[in-house]
């Protein structure tokens, strides 16, 4: 991801669908251009993250963001993070096409032992698509944000390096 | 983007700021404004710089067509005591009393209610300034005191009503719109 990526992400985290199911990560609601701006360049910033821009091979458009946050070398464990941001390119299996290549960006070249995420329980097109790339769900996060008017829970699931190889 | 049947409420953009300084140096819009205009292009550009990463959240308003009529924000949030202030201008005159205002504040008190888990929203209102009155009442907001010779402006001292929603008249509110 580069700073110039800020375009694509603005338009995409002001769009109500891609925002529906965010859960609490969601923070950029209906922020300015400025704004945007700032949020990426603390991003990039972040010695604790990789982020990557997800691009469509056909016509190199960028349809989604992705990456590794919560960078703990010490125990070699790591947060992925996904959004598709085109809606139009929603059920093609891209998301979990870039899920396997972050996976295998982690393990691979980064070293690590255990990828793991959050994902709101409603959220069911995700967790689906979490379970098939291998992912196991270790537990629910209790009130874990405030939407739609009440408390929602969020899964935590993970995925070790093990699980990836024999997978 | 939070969108109404009037309205819909979208982020600032540095293209608008030539409207708000436009509204800011309009007496008969600013006459009950609890800001000092006037306000000249690099102070406004300079307001809309000071946004990012602050609490305070800035909407544009715009007509389901796309015309900026005016702007809405939550000017503090106080999260320990879940409660928070909000601020509106319809800047557009000729688009006064066509519930522009009234669902701009009801979309902002849903996103402030249902999404931040908000207990109570709260604002000032210039005691003279009745149509604003009469909008914050039909989205819920209730007077709840007076603030006497809270603001002077243009020579005089002038009276604030503190109108205030809580999340329980929030709630009924909403069950009343949606029958």
């Amino acid at each position: 991801m580069e700073t110039q990526d800020v375009f694509p992400l603005l338009k995409w985290f002001n769009d109500q669908r891609v925002l529906e199911d965010l859960g609490a990560e969601h923070i950029s609601f209906c922020v300015s251009l400025e704004e945007e701006k700032a949020i990426v360049e603390r991003m990039l910033r972040d010695v604790n993250a990789s982020w990557f821009i997800i691009v469509n091979l056909e016509d190199l458009e960028p349809i989604g963001l992705t990456g590794l946050t919560n960078m703990d070398d010490r125990n070699a464990s790591a947060e992925i993070r996904i959004i598709i941001g085109e809606v139009k390119d929603w059920g093609k299996g891209l998301g979990e096409e870039a899920v396997h290549l972050v996976l295998g960006y982690g393990f691979d070249s980064r070293g690590l032992h255990r990828i793991w995420l959050r994902v709101a329980d409603y959220n069911e097109r995700a967790v689906r698509l979490y379970r098939r790339c291998g992912f196991v769900e270790e537990g629910k996060s209790r009130h874990d944000h405030y939407h739609k008017g009440r408390w929602q829970d969020a899964y935590r699931m993970s995925i070790l390096e093990s699980e990836w190889r024999s997978g | 983007m939070l969108a109404g049947n009037l309205v819909r409420l979208r982020a600032p953009q540095r293209a608008d700021i030539p409207m708000f300084v436009k509204w800011f140096n309009d007496p008969e819009t600013t006459r009950y404004l609890l800001r000092t205009p006037p306000m000249g292009m690099e102070e406004e550009e300079a307001w809309y710089d000071s946004l990012i990463g602050k609490d305070m959240k800035v909407f544009s308003i715009e007509t389901l067509e796309g015309r900026l009529v005016g702007n809405v924000g939550i000017i503090h949030v106080d999260w320990a005591n879940r409660n928070a202030d909000i601020g509106i201008i319809i800047g557009e005159k000729e688009c006064w009393s066509m519930g522009y205002g009234t669902e701009a504040i009801t979309l902002l008190l849903g996103y402030m209610f249902d999404e931040l888990n908000l207990e109570r929203v709260w604002l000032y209102c210039d005691m003279e300034n009745l149509r604003a009155q009469r909008c914050y009442e039909k989205c819920g907001l209730r007077t709840e005191g007076v603030f006497r010779h809270h603001r002077l402006q243009a020579g005089k001292f002038r009276d604030d009503a503190v109108m205030s929603i809580l999340k329980q008249e929030w709630l009924e509110r909403k069950a009343e719109l949606s029958r």
